[in-house]
């Protein structure tokens, strides 16, 4: 594929990409909503972890880039339509995003290469409005609230991936953690009180190591990745509009050990299938955490099958890639005194770009997440993933 | 052959598909609108300023000085206004000069043959009362309005004295001059409570004056039988309502003027003009007793119009917390209807700076002093029809806010005011060195309900981060 064609169509997707006041309701509260790793490749079909594919590799587990022998440069975004439902209101939203880009190239083709890039951990964005009123000197006033929380944590990691034996490959990085976080209350008020513009952001900014193994034995594939356990400078500033000066405090917060890993099996006919698990010990971090009470153990499954890509049997064409996934997850905060479950169905498929350099992958999914009944809304999000991942011969 | 671009054949028309597929998707992903925020997911933050606007009140009145604002631009002598009776310890007698030296200008000299005892049926001193002083206030205003005392009009006996000098322009408030106790008007009976206004004199008297080309002055005060109150006439200097009298030559002249009626008239006159009109050379009104404006606090706070007084008040700001949202603030104080009378006027309220306008006294100041010192804040005005019922609130919340951030380079509290012409956007017209008013409130010794404060709403901005202390 030619650079110039690859950064057009890159440029056209991301030019498109835009936030809005939208996610689901539960990410007003504790850690937000989890973002999801990997490419649409991986959210077709619901695992990642252990999927090597020595041409086009995989972004879950970052050891697959040791099979690297061009330059990559990878975008993974998702267009999202969220419909919250809740006992007296329901509201319907829209949101895009980019979350995943990443940029690799090997040292040695085939068995080191080095990767950058940014990668959304954790995502924070929507709005409420509520009208009141408050009786004060005898007086009743009307009062209307929006609250909304934007930000999101992300890392940018810089690590090497390394091939040290034939079914065995290695990767660490070290990830630069940042992300800003506001929580904004504006009260406006019938007659003449003034309005109340209340500002609680908080800026996180830190440094984490990924370790990762991927190792293949046969028709077997399984990955690890583990993200120690570590520390984030916090700084918190609360304003309000029309006060002087901001209060400013510095703190730190324990972020818990990330476990992740993944099997896949070869089943034939290009068939593979594959499982996911993810596991963090939110709940250690207490109830006195920056990120407020709470909070438990975030998990996730996942499992899925996969028709490979691979061409027709006439061999001038291609068979498109179908891939078929489920996924569970437990959200690192509960709402309503409950743990909010999440569980999502997804399809999926692609196109490779010429020569197999790179791939247009989508997926397609529904999500559904909470319920009524412990948690007060629940969500039901129809989401499409999108990823481009092109391979050039640039420099190397 | 150069390769293409773009693959080529079916796989270009799946790749073409896919691709315009995913743009189309995000396309409409992009465009398309959440639905408004609504109360979904209300309460489900971790934070909420649900300890939003706490009430304070502050009734310590740390600071009270009282401005007595003179107008070296428009001293009382050159006031639109001329006030007769009295009031509540108010009270003014009018006096006027008049110079028949003018006579003896050339061009004046056909008068000589027309200001005869045989052509010179009367002579009267017309005064032109102004129409809020009418009964009902002329009904410029609603008489039902709770903050205007219903006004009957007061009915006066014009007693007329010759001053045993013509004044000095300069020299009131002060005593009324000494003037000669005979009358020089010719009737004692009240005068109906009219704007025009005419009174009988002696015209021997007065043809006595042209003759000698005097210059003389009268005294105009309000004689026994006159219905008790203070109405206000016209001045030679009146700016205000010339543009709706008639154009008869008697009433053009706004002043108190002397009408001499005529048998006979100059060929060049219009015909109908009957009347040779003396203007007056100079008008004052005496203020001969003048309640002194409130330098104790306790006992009420005042702000007087026609002669300025304005309180500048501090309320002890201790009690604030640090770090704080004002949402409002306001100066509330209780009209004292039973010592508040005359016209009603805008009320403003500025940052003044307290070592202007020290604790307990009276301080004399000019008007471009007040101009100079004073900060107006801004939405600190009431309207007179904004007043409810006996309550005047006097928005005070930025001045506040500032004082909270630490904005303020000096002490200051806040000058209650009218709306005086360098107030910007707050001018009223007339100003207010028109009409003789006093709106007076409670004082700090009143009952606790009826005591002047500063009523705040605020919330701590801290509220989120420590639980909403109190």
């Amino acid at each position: 594929m030619r650079p110039t064609y690859l950064i057009a169509v890159v440029l056209a997707c991301v030019s498109l990409v835009s936030t809005a006041w939208a996610q689901t309701p539960f990410s007003l509260r504790g850690l937000g909503q989890n973002v999801e790793a990997g490419t649409a490749r991986d959210w077709g079909r619901g695992w990642g972890l252990a999927d090597r594919d020595t041409l086009t590799p995989g972004s879950a587990n970052p050891a697959a880039l040791a099979d690297l022998r061009f330059v990559q440069l990878l975008f993974a975004g998702t267009g999202e339509r969220t419909l919250d439902d809740g006992p007296e209101h329901d509201r319907v939203s829209w949101r895009t995003t980019l979350p995943n880009v990443r940029l690799a190239f090997p040292l040695r083709s085939g068995s080191l290469a080095m990767q950058t890039g940014f990668h959304v951990k954790r995502s924070f964005l929507y709005e409420s409005f509520t009208i009141g009123e408050v009786e004060r000197f005898g007086q009743v006033f009307g009062i209307e609230e929006t609250y909304s929380r934007s930000g999101n944590l992300f890392e940018i990691p810089i690590g090497l991936a390394w091939r040290p034996l034939d079914g065995l490959a290695l990767a660490a990085s070290i990830n630069l953690v940042r992300g800003p976080v506001e929580d904004r209350i504006v009260q406006t008020f019938s007659g003449d009180p003034l309005v109340n513009d209340h500002a609680n952001r908080l800026e996180f900014e830190g440094q984490s190591a990924t370790l990762a193994a991927l190792w293949t034995a046969g028709r077997l594939s399984l990955g690890a990745v583990v993200t120690p356990g570590h520390d984030l400078d916090v700084e918190r500033t609360v304003s309000m509009a029309a006060v002087a000066g901001e209060a400013r405090t510095e703190d730190r917060v324990a972020m818990p050990t990330d476990y992740r890993a993944g099997v896949a099996v070869e089943l034939g006919g290009g068939w593979r299938l594959g499982a996911d698990g993810t596991f963090a010990e939110f709940g250690d971090l207490g109830d006195d955490s920056v990120w407020g009470p709470g909070l438990r153990d975030e998990w996730s499954v996942g499992v899925g099958l996969e028709r490979r890509l691979r061409r027709s049997d006439r061999g001038r064409d291609y068979r498109a890639p179908l891939r078929l996934g489920f996924m569970t997850r437990r959200w690192g905060h509960e709402v309503g005194g409950a743990p909010v479950d999440e569980r999502v169905i997804s399809l999926g498929t692609g196109v490779p770009f010429r020569n197999w350099l790179g791939s247009i992958d989508l997926s397609l999914s529904y999500a559904w997440i909470g319920n009524e009944a412990d948690n007060g809304v629940r969500s039901q999000a129809l989401r499409l993933g999108v990823s481009i991942s092109g391979l050039e011969r640039l420099v190397f | 052959m150069p390769r293409p671009l773009l693959p080529t054949g079916s796989r270009c028309r799946g790749f073409l598909s896919i691709m315009l597929t995913t743009l189309a998707l995000m396309v409409g992903l992009a465009s398309c609108t959440s639905d408004d925020a609504n109360p979904m997911g209300a309460g489900f933050g971790n934070t909420a300023l649900d300890t939003l606007m706490r009430e304070l009140v502050v009734q310590d009145l740390a600071h009270h000085g009282q401005l007595e604002v003179g107008d070296p631009a428009r001293p009382l002598d050159q006031a639109d206004v001329l006030y007769l009776g009295g009031r509540d310890g108010d009270a003014s007698s009018i006096v006027v000069n008049f110079d028949f030296a003018s006579l003896a200008h050339p061009d004046s000299v056909a008068l000589d043959t027309l200001l005869t005892d045989d052509n010179v049926t009367s002579v009267r001193l017309k005064l032109l009362q102004l129409l809020w002083y009418l009964p009902g206030h002329g009904g410029l205003v609603d008489e039902d309005d709770e903050s205007l005392r219903p006004w009957a009009g007061a009915s006066k006996v014009f007693d007329v004295h010759q001053l045993s000098a013509p004044y000095d322009t300069l020299s009131f408030p002060d005593d009324e001059p000494a003037y000669d106790p005979n009358l020089l008007s010719l009737s004692s009976e009240p005068a109906a409570t009219s704007s025009l206004i005419f009174v009988n004199l002696e015209k021997a008297t007065v043809l006595r004056w042209v003759r000698e080309r005097a210059r003389v002055g009268i005294l105009i005060r309000e004689g026994p039988g006159s219905t008790p109150g203070l109405v206000g006439f016209s001045s030679k200097e009146m700016q205000f309502g010339g543009s709706t009298l008639d154009t008869d030559n008697a009433l053009t002249a706004l002043g108190p003027s002397l009408v001499f009626s005529l048998n006979r008239t100059p060929d060049y006159w219009d015909s109908g003009r009957q009347n040779y009109i003396q203007q007056p050379a100079a008008d004052a009104s005496t203020w001969h007793d003048l309640q002194e404006t409130s330098s104790d606090p306790s006992e009420r706070i005042e702000v007087r119009a026609h002669l300025r007084s304005y309180p500048v008040l501090r309320f002890d700001p201790g009690v604030l917390p640090e770090r704080i949202r004002v949402n409002l603030a306001q100066v509330v104080l209780h009209v004292d209807t039973s010592r508040t009378h005359g016209p009603p006027n805008i009320l403003t309220v500025s940052e003044y700076a307290l070592d202007n306008a020290p604790d307990g006294t009276r301080t004399r100041v000019i008007l471009d002093d007040v101009d100079d010192a004073a900060d107006l804040i801004g939405g600190g005005r009431v309207e007179p029809e904004d007043v409810e019922g006996t309550v005047v609130r006097l928005n005070v919340t930025s001045a506040l806010q500032r004082y909270v951030n630490g904005l303020q380079d000096t002490d200051t509290g806040f000058l209650i005011a009218h709306g005086e012409r360098f107030f910007r956007g707050f001018a009223s017209s007339p100003g207010p060195g028109f009409y003789f008013s006093r709106w007076v409130f409670h004082g700090t010794g009143a009952d606790p309900e009826l005591r002047p404060r500063l009523e705040i709403l605020y919330t701590r901005i801290d509220d989120l981060t420590d639980g909403g202390g109190d």
